[in-house]
């Protein structure tokens, strides 16, 4: 009797143990693997190169470097190229979000919606905002969270639906794929409350700084205007200290001279 | 002095041909400014009338929020309708203006369009019903078209647009836009009519109506749009219903009576913003010592909370807390988790269930479900203008001044989009003082028709000081025999000055006839501008003229009194010829 018993509980632990290797983490973990894997926690300067392709108009290449101080989430972003949009600048300290022009050599009062130097960024996408106070799990049919295991290539990863849970946000619906080693995400979808695929990023090239990574080479296809993409390469990554002079009106007013 | 005006009339037909040539030179004069003063009004019209007036209404209330012009959402109907119902009896009709910007795919082409939201069976009078349909010359489909649900989201294009986003009658176009909360959000929408834009303003927008367009950018229930307001006699009006709506508007303390919770533990709480620019947390500061948490606790999102309500709920800074309360609206309920930034020294000016949150927080809870008012009880407890926190408190929105000009409108909205104030800006504006450009123009138009005129008129004008002369002088021996029979200098100098002043007087009003048959003519001829930017000026393609008869009475007043003027110095030579002197010329 005992002997049987013994069994019986080795043959449930077995089953146990099979059902923890299947069983899928949460999404609300996953979140705060990614926030945890990106959150730079220094200051940051990096040089960004977007390329943006769309029908009809050939190529668009934007050069800017961006600065972002930890201690208050200050950022300046200075446009490098093209011509015409080289010496302007964005500079958001505290609430204050200005755009500086060159040619007029004025800052006007801007809202974190405007989009930067024309590209589809807007200045709400440089702030250090986290995943998990952005979005919630969503759950499929049967009323699960919605993540399941997937493989993009040969990589396995877990594809992962989330909803907005504050209404500023792009994209009330995302999917992401996040590898299961690391927690990086690879590919993320965007979508419409009404579900309609908006854009999709895929996230080709990370490095790591500091034991945080950041996507250094990113590609953004608009899924609503086919043919239109940018894609992001990120370079000159410093993480050294930037000094408070950095983050001023004058700072950026002197680089245009 | 009748006898006097019998002479003068009869001297005016003694000399037929000079004087038919003298008038025919004052009524060219006469019908040229009164045609440009009607081109001039009509111009300004035209302006105000049928395009002001679309894109702002004769009065209009709007918003702005974190320096976005097109987030027009106001949270609380209810408020702008009781303000509406205080602007007075002039107000005809108030409507929402909806209007998102967004872009297009039709057949392999994409475009920038405007989606604006029309009211295609609103409560209109017969002659706005004209004249909305006189913008919207249907070339396919029907305007009414616009409520058809059948075919899902019906449009009207310009035939502009339609052309180059390659779209018929029946075809379907994909648009993405962001709604009111700046979220990505897409639609599809099918063309149920294209038509002839009436100006140059009419070619990009995509017309539904504005239910259609409100669901789309995601307007809620109690939300409100923009306000257009159409009034009675709007050129006499509108500055007054807009003050009045002003004054209805002038907002109060924000307050967001709540439940404040931290494990397990409640206690009802008076929610409060504050004002996160560097004067207001400089005034804030001092005021409000703090018994636990440092010096950032005012700077960074979170909450401040009264001593008495953090012995209550046992919080200590660090703490996540939530915050509900009840909606005015619908029965639902506001929730927001805050962290416990600091907690508020016994003798800070605030109520003891007071917690003080960083504006970005306070207004995307109070916004985001609007709170029903808080009972008399904790009103009676809210701090007023003698509080010293007052100026830093977070009020339910801004009303900014009011504007006379549009230099002025353009310093406030340009005061609007700089400001880092994360609440809503609310403004209220005439269409007369929006545009008072418009004003200026018509102006600036008939000062230059009138100093043209005048040149004209001083050249007429040395035409009939020359014709006196010689008329002086042809009758200087009757000058001498009507003066020898007791004729008075005075009555002399009247009879010359009546006798032009008749001239002046017939040629003018001949002149004014001939002006308004012209005006008559001109105006009926078809003209099409095609896409030139000036056929905005047409009404219904042809030229539009706005005569008024208070110019036109005072245009020949102005005329009569110069030439008036002008006789006057040869009828006084005239006069002051003695009867002996006059009888004893000879030519």
């Amino acid at each position: 009797m005992k002997r049987t018993t013994l069994v019986m509980l080795s043959a449930f632990g077995l089953l146990l143990c099979g059902a923890a290797a299947q069983q899928l983490p949460q999404i609300g973990e996953i979140l705060r693997r990614l926030d945890d894997n990106y959150s730079q926690t220094t200051d940051v300067s990096a040089r960004v190169s977007l390329t943006q392709q769309k029908p009809g108009q050939g190529t668009k290449a934007i050069d800017l470097l961006y600065y972002r101080r930890d201690s208050d989430q200050s950022f300046l972003i200075v446009m490098t190229a093209p011509e015409t949009e080289k010496g302007n600048g964005y500079l958001r300290v505290g609430d204050n979000f200005w755009m500086y022009r060159r040619n007029t050599r004025t800052f006007q009062h801007i809202n974190r919606d405007e989009n930067i130097g024309g590209t589809n960024a807007k200045g709400e996408n440089f702030e250090d905002r986290k995943l998990v106070d952005l979005y919630a799990p969503a759950a499929d049919t049967a009323g699960r969270e919605a993540i399941a295991r997937d493989k993009l290539g040969q990589i396995p990863v877990y594809r992962l639906e989330v909803r907005g849970k504050v209404s500023d946000v792009d994209y009330p619906k995302k999917l992401f794929w996040v590898r299961q080693d690391n927690a990086l995400l690879l590919k993320e979808q965007a979508f419409t409350s009404s579900g309609t695929l908006m854009q999709t990023a895929y996230y080709l090239k990370y490095t790591e700084i500091n034991g945080r990574f950041v996507p250094v080479r990113q590609l953004f296809i608009d899924e609503f205007e086919k043919g239109n993409k940018t894609a992001v390469e990120i370079s000159e990554i410093s993480t050294q200290k930037l000094s408070d002079a950095l983050f001023t009106k004058a700072y950026l007013e002197n680089l245009s001279k | 002095m009748r006898q006097i005006f019998e002479i003068s009339l009869r001297n005016l037909t003694r000399q037929k041909r000079r004087n038919i040539l003298l008038g025919a030179a004052i009524a060219c004069g006469a019908a040229a400014l009164i045609m440009a003063n009607a081109y001039a009004h009509g111009i300004s019209k035209v302006l105000f009338e049928r395009i002001v007036r679309y894109v702002n209404g004769h009065v209009a209330v709007s918003y702005m929020r974190n320096g976005n012009m097109m987030n027009q959402v106001f949270p609380d109907a209810e408020r702008i309708e009781h303000a509406l119902a205080q602007a007075g009896p002039e107000v005809v009709r108030s409507e929402e203006a909806v209007g998102v910007f967004g872009r297009a795919i039709g057949k392999g082409v994409a475009d920038n369009i405007i989606m604006v939201g029309v009211d295609a069976d609103g409560d209109l009078t017969d002659q706005e019903r004209r004249e909305l349909q006189s913008n919207f010359t249907m070339l396919e489909g029907s305007f009414l078209a616009l409520n058809d649900r059948s075919m899902g989201i019906p449009v009207l294009l310009a035939q502009q647009k339609a052309k180059y986003l390659n779209v018929g009658v029946g075809d379907q176009l994909r648009v993405r836009f962001y709604q009111v909360t700046n979220q990505a959000s897409s639609a599809t929408l099918t063309v149920v009519g294209i038509f002839k834009p009436a100006n140059v303003f009419m070619t990009s927008p995509i017309f539904l109506t504005t239910a259609d367009l409100r669901l789309l950018a995601g307007y809620r229930s109690r939300d409100i749009a923009g306000i257009q307001v159409t009034l009675r006699d709007p050129q006499r009006t509108a500055q007054r219903v807009a003050d009045r709506l002003h004054d209805a508007l002038a907002p109060g303390l924000a307050v967001l009576p709540a439940s404040l919770s931290l494990r397990g533990r409640q206690a009802p709480a008076t929610a409060l913003g504050f004002r996160s620019d560097s004067a207001s947390l400089a005034l804030v500061r001092p005021r409000l010592p703090l018994a636990a948490g440092d010096s950032t606790a005012l700077s960074y999102r979170g909450a401040v909370i009264a001593g008495r309500l953090a012995e209550r709920l046992r919080a200590r800074p660090g703490d996540t807390v939530d915050l509900t309360w009840p909606a005015k609206h619908d029965g639902a309920t506001g929730r927001k988790r805050l962290v416990v930034r600091g907690i508020a020294a016994p003798g800070a000016p605030i109520a003891d269930d007071a917690l003080l949150l960083n504006e970005r927080d306070f207004y995307d809870a109070y916004y985001g479900t609007f709170p029903a008012p808080p009972a008399p009880a904790t009103a009676r407890q809210l701090p007023d203008t003698g509080n010293p926190l007052w100026p830093a408190l977070a009020p339910e929105y801004v009303l900014m001044r009011r504007a006379a000009t549009t230099d002025e409108y353009t310093e406030v909205t340009r005061e609007m989009t700089r400001a880092s104030y994360k609440g809503i800006m609310v403004s209220v504006q005439s269409m007369y003082e929006t545009a008072s450009a418009i004003v200026q123009l018509e102006r600036a138009l008939n000062l230059i028709t009138l100093s043209a005129v005048m040149v004209l008129f001083f050249i007429i004008l040395v035409g009939v000081v020359n014709t006196l002369r010689m008329t002086i002088r042809e009758r200087t021996r009757e000058i001498g025999t009507v003066r020898a029979i007791g004729m008075q200098q005075g009555d002399v100098r009247a009879m010359f000055i009546l006798e032009t002043a008749m001239l002046a007087l017939i040629a003018s009003a001949a002149g004014a006839v001939a002006a308004l048959l012209a005006m008559a003519g001109l105006s009926a001829i078809p003209i099409d501008a095609g896409d030139n930017p000036l056929g905005m000026l047409l009404v219904d393609g042809h030229l539009y003229f706005a005569p008024t008869a208070l110019a036109i009475v005072g245009y020949l007043a102005l005329i009569v009194a110069i030439s008036a003027a002008t006789a006057y110095f040869p009828a006084r030579r005239a006069a002051n010829l003695t009867a002996a002197a006059a009888l004893r010329h000879y030519e």
